[in-house]
Parts: structure tokens; sequence; C-alpha cells
């Protein structure tokens, strides 16, 4: 399987399998369709969001949303080699820590990062101001400790990576929110649910990730999967948009409290 | 006299500007005689980051934390920030060892933490700090491999440690080292039977215990500058600056587990051995501290 020596890490066995667990232990649960409990169908789990952290880096956020716990941190405006651009360019990089998800993520084999990355700089783009950065990069690191669904990571992810663009006085035309709703098949009827957790997504009819502006009342991204009816996604995508809101309210306090912990803030803005 | 005019000028225009201009100065300063400015410091008795010349960093540490792992842990060391988290999984022992399950320590320096690394495999301090580490913890036996073993032969446990940094200020090898130790009094494994007839390991959900660990050590790091000043814990600014480098480890009985010098030891007036006994003494004093924060985080 290991076909490839990989010289540069400390050499681990050829083949190793994630604990079995002994399933006779289990206490039986009500079936896949278990309702909510904790919280309301429209009421998202607390969001910890602190900015600057990163002392190295010239703007950082770290992230706790949920299942989800991310760094993030922004390299740049720095000089770029040529060939000459115009415009700014992102780049965008998301890591998985080995320890991060379950089963373990061995480096090498993991290839979802990728087409996380090509998302979330999709979305994010529309965001920055990159015509007044002609010649320079951005770099975005986001480093991701743990995690429940990919679905989770990138509206996470998002919400951290503009936060920490901010941080770093990179110009935005206004701040980017993620936000997930999944649609369940409840007992009797569907219900559309807000921050659906690892096991209600898994569960679900389909689910939507939004990446919007709400600053703006614009939408940079849309992801539908799984198979809805169009009302049902125009429900869904409206429930996703007012949920935004709320991040950015999270989201321009913790950037304020950010500013402030430097010294900057309480200036007339 | 003309010359030394006109930098006066400027000063009495108004105090404020005045203030501004000479903390330009000073980081203009700092990045182009980045040797002068830590020189100048030291005369006076002091680092660059504002700590006495002999003063370690603050230490935090923070356990369990993350829930996707068997075991782990954050490091605070001043600014420098190490996650360690531990995950468990099954292997097949080599045929030579039947009896030796698998520990994989292995250290990443993202391009997340520094500017001065780039993303992708890891660089050539990531890789060096990874087999010190390896080195270290099986030299002192710190998990006895025996104690991984399910079934002899069939199967045992494989400890994956990964330290990954999150902001890096320099000192990454002792920061690695204390967060790995942090994270592996933090794992707790599942009870295996190993089914000889279905060929597989069935773990419990509910029965967990502790690994069973030997010597425990915990590392310091120093660095010497301009063949005077024996300094401990170095940042990054100051990394660069130090041709030579010691690092101590001890166990809990202080009896050493490393000690290397790379670089020409002892400084001006003092033997090589002379500033390892200095530097000894101080990490006695330091590891016995450090323990100290390291039961108290585990509570």
């Amino acid at each position: 399987m290991a076909t490839a020596f990989d010289r540069r890490r400390i050499p681990a066995p050829e083949v190793s399998i994630p604990p079995v667990y002994d399933d006779a232990e289990l206490e039986p649960e009500a079936g896949p369709s278990t309702k909510r409990v904790d919280r309301a169908n429209d009421e998202a789990r607390p969001i910890f969001l602190k900015t600057g952290l990163i002392s190295q880096a010239n703007g950082s956020g770290y992230i706790e949303s949920g299942g989800v716990k991310i760094a993030c941190s922004v390299y740049g405006p720095r000089p770029k080699a040529p060939p000459y651009t115009p415009q700014g360019t992102l780049n965008l990089e998301v890591k998985f820590a080995p320890f991060a998800s379950d089963p373990r993520r061995a480096p090498l084999r993991d290839t979802e990062p990728v087409s996380l990355s090509q998302l979330l700089t999709q979305s994010l783009t529309p965001t920055i101001q990159l015509h007044l950065l002609p010649k320079s990069s951005i770099d975005v690191c986001l480093l991701v400790l743990e995690s429940d669904t990919p679905t989770n990571v990138l509206s996470a992810g998002l919400t951290v990576a503009s936060a920490a663009i901010a941080d770093a006085g990179i110009a935005m035309y206004a701040l980017g929110t993620g936000s997930v709703v999944a649609l369940a098949q409840s007992t009797d009827k569907q219900e559309v649910l807000l921050d659906p957790e690892q096991s209600e997504e898994g569960g679900a009819e389909g689910k939507v990730l939004l990446g919007s502006m709400p600053a703006l009342g614009k939408i940079t991204n849309i992801l539908l999967e799984g198979s809805v009816d169009v009302e049902q996604a125009v429900e869904m995508i409206e429930r996703a948009i007012s949920a935004s809101r709320d991040t950015h309210t999270v989201l321009a306090q913790s950037l304020i409290e950010g500013a402030q912990e430097r010294g900057i803030g309480g200036e007339a803005e | 006299m003309a010359a030394t005019l006109p930098p006066q000028q400027p000063q009495s225009e108004s105090s404020t500007s005045a203030g501004t201009s000479s903390a330009a100065s000073a980081e203009v300063f700092k990045r182009l005689h980045p040797a002068q400015y830590l020189s100048r410091f030291l005369a006076k008795g002091y680092r660059s980051d504002g700590r006495k010349i002999r003063d370690w960093r603050d230490v935090l540490i923070n356990v369990g934390s993350i829930s996707t792992s068997n075991g782990s842990s954050l490091v605070r060391m001043g600014d420098t920030t190490m996650v360690c988290g531990i995950k468990a999984e099954i292997a097949e022992p080599a045929a030579q060892s039947p009896n030796e399950g698998y520990v994989v320590p292995n250290v990443d320096l993202p391009a997340l933490c520094s500017p001065n690394f780039k993303p992708g495999p890891p660089g050539d301090e990531a890789q060096t700090i990874s087999n010190w580490l390896n080195d270290l913890m099986v030299s002192s036996n710190t998990i006895p491999t025996s104690s991984l073993v399910v079934s002899p032969g069939k199967a045992v446990w494989a400890l994956y440690i990964d330290v990954v940094c999150i902001n890096y200020d320099g000192n990454a090898f002792d920061a690695a080292v204390l967060a790995v130790m942090a994270a592996l009094r933090n794992v707790k494994l599942p009870k295996a039977r190993y089914n000889e007839e279905k060929n597989q390991t069935i773990c419990s959900r509910t029965e967990k215990y502790p690994l069973h660990l030997g010597r425990i050590p915990l590392s310091c790091s120093f660095g010497i500058f301009d063949s005077t000043y024996l300094l401990p814990d170095p940042t990054s600014y100051e990394t660069p600056l130090l041709p030579t480098t010691l690092t101590i480890a001890l166990d809990e009985h202080n009896q050493a587990c490393l000690i290397r010098q790379e670089g020409l030891g002892g400084t001006k007036g003092k033997s090589g051995e002379r500033v390892l006994g200095e530097g000894w003494s101080m990490t006695e004093e330091r590891v016995r501290l450090l323990r100290g924060i390291l039961e108290v985080s585990s509570i």
C-alpha cells in the first residue's frame, strides 16, 4: 500500500486501522430520525472567534464553532515573483492536523484539503479588494485542529479567514461569513435545521453551504447537495442568509475587541 | 557642524512626531542591525522581548481540548504555541519484534506558524526536530513499546503523536517536548481484545486506561551570543544570532536524557564545562517548575 517511503517523517507501520468498537455496549438509539432536543431548529451553536493570536502573522484568527476548531493566519500583502499581475493574488491553503478528524488523516494520503482550498478560495475572492494590490500576494493558511464534517469546516473556515484578512488590515468589500443549513426527514415532516451536527448532516436529505457578505446583502457562494424541492431550497437559503447576519455580528464584535486589545480601538471610524 | 544640524531640526518641530519617528527608527535599527540591537539590550541586563537575561518565558499548558484525539495538549511558551494530538490505531507488529508496539512522533512547522516556512512537506527544521524528539523518546524509554501490545505477534497499538506549531517564536524543541509529555499523560486508550477467530481487535467503549509511562524527559535550550551571554529559551528573533546552542533534557530524578551542544561551547573567561554546569543548574530549576505546571494541568 505505502509504496513511496516518506523520508521526511518518522516511519509509521505500513498498515494500521482505527479502533473497532464493541457495538454490543452501545445503548440503542432511537433510529436515524432523532429529533433535536438541546436547541431549536433555527438556533446555531455558539461561535468563539478571536483575532490576533498568532504574533508572527500579519493577521490571524481562531474559531471554535460546533465540532470545528480552526486557526488561520494571513501573510501579506507581500511582493509576488514575476510575472506582473495587475491584481493581487490570493493563495489559500487548508491543512488538516493529522489528529483533526476521525479516523486519523495520514499525511500524503489526504486529498480532501485540495478541494476545500479551491472552494474556499472561490468564496473568499469576491470579498477582497484585490485590484488595490498589484504585484502582491496574500497568503492565507488555515489549520484545522478539530473537525466533524467538511461542510462545517468550509463554513467556519470562510468566517475565520475573513476575520484574519480584516485583522491583517487588507482592504475588503465586506466580511464574508459561512453558514450551513440541512433538510432533515423527521418522523412525520421535513425540517430545516440550522448549523447541523455530524449525525444530523449524515441523515439529511440535503444540505446548503452558503457563503455571503451580509453587510452588502450579497452571496459569494452556494453549495447545495442532496435532493431538495425548489421551495425547500429557497427556504433553506433564506434561513442560511438570516443566520449569516448573526455570524456577522459575532465576527464584527471580535474584530473590534481584537483592535482594542492592540490599542487601536476607540478611535472614530 | 553643518552635517549635525539637519537631524536636530525635526525634533524641535513637535514632540509627538519626534516620538513616532524614534519608534520607527528603533524598528529600522532592529531589522538592519539585529546583533547590535540585541547586544545593547544585553549590556543593560535585558533581552529584546523585555525579560531579564537569565529569565525563561511563561508557560501555559492546556490538556484534553481536542475531542477527535485520544489525548491532546496545547502548550504556550511565550508566543510559541504548539498543539499535540495523539491518536491510537491498531497495527500488526513487525515479524522480528512481536512484543513491541509502534510510537510515531512527528513535528510539523506549517506555513501558518511563521513567514519563513513554505507550504508543502516538512522542511529541514521540522524533520530535525522530529528526529530529535524520536531519539529522545526512544533513548529515555518514555513509552515502553511492550506496554502497547494487545496480543503478541497479532495486534499492537500504534501511537501517532503529531505536534503542530501554530505560532513559531523560537525554541520549538522545548515546546514540542513539553507538549508531547503533557499529551501523553492525557491519553486514555480503550481496553482492547484480540479475537482469534475473526482475526480482529475489538475495543471497549466504556473501559479506558491511561498509558504506562517510563521516564518523562523535559528539555531546556540555551543559546550563546557573542561568546559572552548564555541565553535561555531564545526567541525566533534571537535564534539566528546564536551560533552556539545547548540543549539539556532531564528526567524526574534530574538525570540527563539528552545533552546536545552545537557550535563552540564556553564563553569569554569560562570553559565549556563551566558553562555546561551553569546551564545544567538552570535546567534543574526550570524543569522543576515545568513539572509543577504539568502536574497542575492534568487535574
